[in-house]
């Protein structure tokens, strides 16, 4: 059958729940019960820090069959999935899926528990690097889910992805299980991914390197929701947690897009007290927070919150005073990790509350303007950023299409082409995004407006923005980069790609 | 034009291609390019292309690619080829 999203979808497939097709990006309200989770109690005197994780592993009584989770808030420097599975696989226990919100370079280690038979499933958020592409080439039998972030809180919270035990990476605990990310050797500022695992997971252990007395505080976890807590070396390589510093890009390219982007929310009307904004950690998404930030000191603007995925440049912004607050699920470096901390406006959030469709209503449809980035935007809009030109699987929505969908305004940030790779193109390899979700493409050859929105467009040509028909756009790259030949793929299904509502908006094909 | 060196000529950075370029019994052509799967068909017959249009039947062509648009590549085999090469015409 043929999605909304103009995909074709297998009406079943193998090892993948009953197919929903994706039927547009506000149709599918949700309707069920909020999952249940287990009671457990611990009596007066009880303890709860062990001496190990293969101790953590037995009490938990993790079996053949199972679903871990694991958070990424230590990103490429992670060393707790590693350190769990290595445990789990001596112990013999085989056949479990892995719910990692992101997948890093630093998992590579998941291909020899994959080749043998300790892991057999895998659902994510976000995956690059090695295990992605050993999952393009088949390495797996189950489909891999890929979901946004605040499709995994959803896919949680409604049962479908049921935990049994979530692995909770804390940089900071105290001896009853109250957690947060914000002190010691591994700090990595919020935890907001691991929130939903620890409600509702059947048992959760916390695996830290920063064990301190009771009680902690502030707490970001509470001691209600954790069974056990394990003392480890290191929990991750501060290095891989958070980047030194995250920078505004020099390319000339670059600025240009970021200035023509700053220009598309002044003619907007975006541009006035209270407004908020996300962009992403790359160099021409903060380029636009930059040209934004000298009009709204020049204007006298201040808005109200900034959202993220959080970095320097933002906390910059709240210091200054031109945000109220920051509302943060990830620290990408040590500055926001220090403001987390110390400034009582930026805030800490989890994933659900950041972009889940189904609760009682995300930040993200707080959001008025949403700075995209692009592997690939076709001429309905829609954008991937799952797979690259060669249909490897190489990224992943994360809060792309909650973003999206959420935010008065969604601008896509790009260049026409990549070496020789045309960004704009007749259609991407991967939905992430559907288009409908998708308002302005920016590249530095000229802006288009999906034609759902004629008073937008008529307001950037009222500003002498160079607006252009998105088809235009596409010819363009293609005649200066040549038409690229057709991906070649098996016919069996690697990846189902999930849009945020839990149905299914493209699936990912095994590569030749 | 007939190849008698070997010569280069491109540089490896992101949008160019190297080209290398060296005597050979027959005709060779090797390509690497990271964009392969959607553009390598199109750098093979411009390659060709290029190597016949200045009449050269035996050599062998090492393309490097990174992503280099098609009037860079044209451009970098033909000035392989020339610094290669002697022209057996003149």
């Amino acid at each position: 059958m043929i999605n909304a999203a103009g995909r074709e979808i297998p009406s079943v497939i193998n090892g993948y729940k009953e197919v929903m097709p994706f039927s547009g990006a506000y149709n599918n309200p949700g309707n069920g019960i909020r999952t249940i989770s287990r009671y457990k109690t611990v009596w007066p005197g009880g303890n709860k820090v062990l001496g190990s994780i293969r101790e953590a592993v037995e009490k938990v009584g993790l079996r053949d069959g199972m679903t871990i989770s694991f958070h990424h808030h230590m990103r490429n420097g992670d060393y707790v999935l590693n350190m769990v599975l290595n445990e789990i696989a001596k112990m013999g226990i085989k056949d479990l899926k892995i719910a990692a919100s992101s997948i890093f370079n630093c998992h590579e280690p998941l291909i020899g528990h994959i080749r043998n038979g300790v892991v057999t499933g895998i659902e994510a958020n976000y995956i690059v690097g090695f295990v992605a592409k050993a999952i393009s080439k088949g390495i797996l039998d189950r489909p891999v889910i890929m979901r946004s972030h605040g499709g995994r809180d959803r896919a949680i919270e409604a049962g479908e992805l049921h935990i049994n035990v979530a692995f909770i990476a804390a940089p900071t605990a105290d001896v009853y299980g109250n957690l947060n990310g914000i002190y010691g050797p591994s700090a990595c500022g919020s935890l907001g991914y691991a929130f939903s695992d620890a409600k509702y997971a059947d048992r959760v252990v916390a695996i830290t390197d920063n064990l301190v007395d009771y009680p902690l505080t502030p707490i970001s976890i509470d001691q209600t929701l954790v069974d056990y807590v394990v003392k480890v070396d290191r929990i991750g390589d501060p290095k891989g947690i958070v980047s030194g510093s995250t920078n505004i890009t020099r390319d000339p390219l670059g600025l240009k897009i970021a200035s023509m982007a700053a220009d598309v929310i002044e003619a907007s009307g975006f541009l006035k007290d209270g407004l908020s904004f996300q962009t992403g950690a790359g160099g021409t998404s903060l380029a636009v927070a930059s040209f934004l930030r000298e009009k709204m000191r020049a204007k006298r603007i201040t808005g109200s919150f900034g959202l993220g995925g959080i970095t320097g440049f933002f906390v910059d912004m709240l210091k200054e005073g031109l945000l109220k607050v920051l509302l943060d699920t990830q620290c990408f470096d040590l500055k926001s990790v220090e403001s987390l901390r110390e400034d009582s406006n930026h805030i800490e959030i989890s994933s659900s509350m950041y972009g889940n469709p189904h609760n009682k209503g995300a930040v993200v449809n707080n959001l008025d303007v949403m700075i995209l980035g692009a592997t690939e935007i076709d001429t309905s809009f829609n954008v991937n950023v799952t797979t690259g030109s060669d249909g490897i699987i190489m990224g992943g929505s994360g809060g792309h299409n909650d973003t999206a969908a959420g935010s008065r305004l969604a601008i896509v940030v790009t260049n026409l082409f990549k070496g020789r790779l045309p960004i704009v193109v007749d259609k991407v390899t991967t939905v992430t995004t559907p288009g409908e979700t998708v308002d302005v493409l920016v590249t530095e050859q000229g802006i288009a407006v999906n034609p759902r929105d004629e008073d937008l467009k008529k307001k950037l040509i009222d500003s002498n923005l160079p607006v252009v028909d998105i088809d235009k756009l596409k010819d363009m790259a293609y005649r200066l980069c040549g038409t690229p030949d057709e991906i070649r793929y098996k016919d069996r299904i690697v990846a189902v790609e999930e849009y945020r509502d839990g149905t299914v908006i493209d699936v990912i094909r095994e590569v030749v | 034009m007939e190849i008698v060196k070997e010569a280069v000529a491109g540089t490896l950075e992101s949008s160019d291609c190297l080209v290398m370029v060296k005597p050979y019994e027959g005709l060779k052509v090797d390509i690497e390019s990271i964009v392969m799967e959607r553009y390598g068909r199109r750098i093979r017959q411009i390659v060709e292309d290029v190597i016949k249009s200045m009449d050269i039947t035996s050599g062998y062509f090492k393309i490097q690619d990174r992503g280099a648009l098609d009037y860079c590549l044209k451009a970098r085999i033909r000035i392989a080829i020339e610094r290669a090469g002697v022209d057996n015409v003149r």
